[in-house]
């Protein structure tokens, strides 16, 4: 195993690192958003048969896009954490659900307010659609059960295990509009292939999809800093931040 | 790795690899029903229930459109580019439906194999493209469901 | 730019209601998922403080 590796065991490395990257992040976040959002509304051309309700797509597609990673990084913190026993990979297991959450919320509001215009039905229990919910009571599920064991151990393996067993969706999702007929499109983006659509369309979204991901390094940094000195509270290092940087 | 460590990674990939095998094989089980709408060939072979609720989804077939002048009854073909099946539909039809364009009926099917639809959904596909493009393509005739159309009569 | 004026801007072809709802979902969700750990972190140092406070009252008095 890399060093890194166990470096990333410590807390107290954990807490310092952040401390360092969060504003590089939190910058590129802020760019990246509001130069994406200023292309994808005012810029980029509208599609030749949906229109400029085509443009919900610039946070449609990167906030599904970043549903579907929150849950893989949240199942594979868990698996760490469950196999070697790693506190600080618990806590970005733990970290990942709520920010998860709200994320496939995001996805599946504007999907629906998308589908209104251009399939003429807010939802259709397709496929696609269905396995997308299902990821969201997943988060809740990890939610609950998190909050629901008052031991942070036995909470932290008991939900690594439901997280694990969940991912079996991830598959489901991504090859739901191959493997079925669904009403919803295939994917606009894929690692292999060239997207179909036009350079001007597809770079706000890539920038977009980059942005999101920015955004939740930030998201997930600030929450991930509050577990650690919460935990580490009765620790020397927290106890002399408390009283040398929070005033 | 410890000994106990190795143990535990083989607990976790049991838990993904039964998960994965036991959703697997109910979605093998599942998987006519997962399916959201049939085809007009799937309907054509008899496999769609009549006067029942299903979906039937494929493309609107060019130049089959007829809209009644008096009410808002519009009847049209589905095709799959295999087999057809008519559609009458009274009702608002969503602004994507145009001949030429993917959609999804729900309704029953009739005696006379007639799809009498209660909704109309108009299905889009990836190709998103802006006005300019779009008509450039058109006139070269290399819009995707025109070079979809001529793939599929060249079989 | 793609449109005439500010008014095109805002209505959007006529689905100027679903743009701008979903861009105002969006914001809301980054919003809460920044204000939320914002909001624990000055509870936690709050509530710390007053532990430190407690224990200092217990000892020099």
């Amino acid at each position: 195993m890399p060093r890194w590796f166990y470096q990333l065991a410590s807390p107290r490395w954990c807490y310092d690192i952040t401390g360092k990257l969060l504003p590089l992040f939190a910058w590129a976040a802020v760019l990246l958003l509001l130069g994406g959002t200023a292309w994808a509304l005012a810029f980029a051309p509208a599609d030749y048969q949906q229109g400029n309700s085509f443009r919900i797509i610039y946070i449609h597609v990167p906030s599904a896009i970043l549903a579907q990673s929150c849950y893989m990084l949240m199942a594979i913190a868990g698996a760490v954490g469950l196999i070697w026993k790693m506190k600080v990979a618990d806590m970005v297991a733990k970290c990942c659900a709520p920010i998860g959450a709200s994320i496939a919320v995001l996805a599946l509001a504007t999907g629906a307010i998308w589908g209104k215009p251009t399939w003429g039905a807010w939802w259709v229990w397709d496929a696609r659609l269905t396995s997308m919910l299902i990821l969201l009571f997943l988060y809740f599920g990890v939610m609950a059960l998190n909050s629901a064991i008052e031991n942070q151990t036995t909470a932290a393996q008991s939900t690594a295990v439901l997280s694990l067993v969940g991912l079996v969706n991830i598959p489901i999702i991504k090859y739901s509009v191959e493997w079925w007929n669904t009403l919803h499109q295939p994917a606009t983006f894929t690692l292999t292939e060239k997207p179909a659509m036009p350079v001007e369309m597809w770079m706000p979204l890539l920038i977009m999809v980059i942005g999101f991901y920015c955004f939740f390094a930030v998201a997930m940094m600030l929450r991930l800093r509050n577990e650690i000195v919460s935990r580490e509270r009765r620790s020397g290092w927290v106890r002399e931040l408390i009283q040398t940087q929070f005033r | 790795m410890t000994p106990k460590r190795k143990q535990r990674l083989y607990i976790v990939l049991s838990i993904v690899i039964g998960a994965a095998v036991a959703v697997g094989l109910v979605m093998y089980a599942l998987s006519q029903n997962i399916n959201l709408f049939y085809s007009p060939a799937d309907i054509a072979a008899g496999k769609a229930p009549v006067e029942t609720r299903i979906r039937a989804g494929g493309m609107v077939v060019d130049g089959s459109v007829k809209r009644d002048p008096e009410s808002l009854r519009v009847e049209f073909g589905l095709t799959d580019y295999v087999s057809t099946v008519n559609v009458v539909y009274d009702g608002i039809l969503p602004d994507l439906f145009r001949e030429g364009q993917g959609i999804v009926a729900q309704g029953e099917l009739n005696e006379a194999g007639q799809l009498i639809a209660v909704e109309v959904l108009a299905k889009h596909d990836e190709n998103y493209m802006p006005p300019e493009v779009a008509e450039a393509l058109e006139k070269a005739g290399k819009m995707p469901e025109q070079l979809r159309a001529q793939e599929a009569y060249a079989e | 730019m793609g449109f005439e004026s500010f008014t095109d801007f805002l209505a959007m072809g006529g689905h100027g209601l679903y743009v701008w709802l979903s861009y105002a979902i969006a914001l809301v969700v980054v919003a809460l998922n920044l204000m939320a750990p914002l909001r624990t972190k000055n509870r936690f140092i709050k509530s710390r403080h007053d532990v430190c406070a407690g224990s200092k009252a217990k000892y020099d008095p």
